[in-house]
């Protein structure tokens, strides 16, 4: 957290080193969660290259993070995505059943073996914004549940049930239908 | 899924994050392990199906972002110039109006400086100021700076401690306690003092505001603020230049000298009436005439000698308000010199307290001077100017000649 501090400050006064570290830190993760809500590789490196370009606005501008630069990077990746969204009109999913695969084989091997990304992309747009925005961030941003709770202004519990209720729902999309009994 | 389901799968993801294998979890929840199995699955493949960025993907926006911090590094931060400024606060107190309304403005008049809205205040008198045509700029200024006193007065009286600044002309001066306008200031070893400091004088105080007054930090006094009002006169002594370059002409010096003789006779009859008087200091008192003779008058109790000297301007009653002119006598008598109503009571007395107003005057009243040798040829005035004007008793004359007819003029109406 100290370090974090001491980071943000460098970065403020433009410092090269301190910018690239930051950067570094935070380029895969923030990719991570992008990719996550946007199920697709080439649109999520465009877009995570955009929250660091907004990143510099924010320290021209003085509205940069005054302490949590990671709670602060997950808040501007988020606007990307939903910004994202407000401008690219996603087609709605007609061959959602093809793609799920055969019921015969044994459900864990399915999900480790079979899923794709598309697989993946699909499920998660079956989700609410904010249950893609707990899977996200727990599997993308790789934060655990507690930071999550943080960085969403929730409690525990909430985002407990937030999550298992975001992979009730994508189980029941991702494994053949026969073997979720729900 | 029912409560009890899923406070179940709550519990199985909890484990599984603490790598709790999926079959040893399942095996706490027997009656549900077919519904958990493909969830806790689902969750166990969710870190596998996370992309990761490919190193050039990362190297490149890597390579975008500092670049473009390096040409933010280069554009200097924004700059408010001195003409930004000003607009700046043109537009903010615009701003003011419209979001909090005139309201705000006019609530902002009553505050004191330290107060939120002070700065809007001030704010909108510049603008004022600014916009203030030439005429009327200088009565709105004047307005302003008694809004300063007032302020600093109101700080006091409520006991609060902020930092002012005003002009006012200092009334009195004690060795630390200074009168300027109505504000007592404390003036201390530490406080600037620039300039000469008088009585009558004008001067810019700073300070901290206190109960007991301002404690200056510094005061300057300005300059050349004796009013001289006098001083309009002296234009038309330039006049005297002009005719200056005559007595280097031959035959003008003759014309030049004719009008000088007039005067010394009228200064003859001053020399004697004056010298008797010069040693005695004189004093000015007004006050309310008791009593009446030939000898002497009481003015609020003061007993005042009469003599063939004393000038007395209009038929005064007992019981009128008079201001006495009077010179006291190394023994300690009065001796008016001369004794006039205060205030006009009608026109023809006007006329001679205009007279009488001029005399003491003396060196600088030119202009006063002349007025009288117009409107009144034998008034004994004359002896009193002439005592030291005797310099400029020759621009009287010039004067006569122009000035005579507007000051006849304004005494007939």
């Amino acid at each position: 957290m100290q370090d974090e501090l001491a980071l943000l400050a460098r970065a403020r006064a433009l410092d090269p080193d301190a910018l690239a570290q930051v950067h570094d830190t935070y380029f895969a993760p923030i990719f991570r969660y992008v990719a996550f809500r946007v199920g697709d590789r080439h649109t999520a490196e465009d877009l995570a290259s955009e929250v660091f370009t907004r990143f510099l606005s924010a320290l021209r501008d003085r509205t940069a993070p005054q302490n949590t630069l990671r709670g602060w990077l997950y808040g501007v990746a988020a606007r990307v995505v939903s910004d994202h969204y407000r401008k690219h009109y996603r087609a709605p999913q007609v061959e959602l059943d093809e793609s799920i695969v055969s019921s015969e084989s044994n459900p864990a091997d399915i999900v480790e073996t079979m899923l794709t990304h598309e697989d993946l992309k699909q499920a998660m747009s079956e989700l609410t914004d904010e249950q893609q925005n707990v899977i996200s961030l727990r599997f993308g941003y790789e934060l655990p549940i507690q930071e999550v709770a943080r960085t969403l202004g929730k409690t525990e519990g909430a985002i407990k049930q937030l999550q298992a209720r975001a992979i009730a729902t994508l189980a029941r999309k991702l494994v053949p239908s026969q073997t979720v009994d729900l | 899924m029912d409560i009890d389901f899923e406070t179940k799968l709550i519990e199985c993801l909890d484990a599984l994050e603490n790598h709790e294998p999926i079959d040893q979890i399942l095996a706490r929840y027997p009656e549900d392990a077919t519904r958990l199995r493909p969830m806790l699955a689902t969750a166990g493949a969710l870190p596998t199906l996370r992309m990761e960025p490919s190193e050039a993907v990362k190297a490149k926006s890597r390579g975008t972002f500092l670049s473009q911090a390096r040409a933010l590094r280069q554009t200097p931060p924004r700059r408010t110039g001195f003409v930004s400024r000003i607009l700046t606060s043109f537009v903010a107190v615009a701003l003011v109006c419209i979001v909090l309304g005139a309201g705000a403005v006019a609530a902002s008049g009553s505050s004191l400086p330290g107060d939120p809205l002070y700065g809007l205040k001030r704010a909108v008198e510049n603008v004022r100021l600014s916009v203030a045509d030439t005429a009327s700029r200088g009565a709105l200024a004047a307005q302003f700076e008694r809004t300063r006193i007032d302020e600093t007065e109101a700080l006091v009286e409520a006991g609060r401690s902020t930092k002012v600044e005003f002009v006012g002309t200092i009334k009195s001066m004690q060795s630390d306690t200074w009168l300027v306008d109505k504000v007592t200031v404390q003036v201390n070893p530490a406080t600037r003092i620039e300039g000469e400091p008088a009585i009558g004088r004008r001067a810019q105080v700073e300070g901290i505001t206190s109960p007991n007054g301002l404690q200056a930090t510094s005061i300057k006094i300005e300059t050349g603020n004796e009013p001289t009002p006098e001083s309009t006169p002296k234009p038309t002594a330039t006049t005297e230049p002009t005719s200056t370059p005559r007595p280097s002409n031959t035959p003008a010096p003759t014309a030049t000298r004719t009008p000088v003789p007039a005067v010394p006779t009228s200064e003859s009859t001053a020399v004697p009436t004056t010298a008797p008087t010069a040693e005695p200091t004189q004093v000015e008192m007004t006050g309310d005439v008791q009593s009446i003779s030939a000898q002497a008058w009481i003015i609020d109790g003061q007993t005042i000698e009469i003599n063939a000297q004393t000038e007395i301007n209009g038929n005064i009653a007992v019981g009128q308000r008079v201001k006495v002119k009077a010179n006291r006598t190394a023994d300690g008598r009065m001796v008016a010199a001369q004794i006039e109503l205060t205030g006009n009571s009608n026109g023809n007395n006007g006329n001679q307290n205009n007279n009488a107003n001029s005399n003491n005057n003396g060196n600088s009243n030119d202009n006063a001077n002349s007025n009288q040798n117009t409107n009144d040829n034998s008034n004994s005035n004359d002896n009193h100017n002439g005592n030291s004007n005797d310099n400029t008793n020759s621009n009287q004359n010039t004067n006569d000649n122009s000035n005579s007819n507007d000051n006849h003029n304004g005494n007939d109406g």
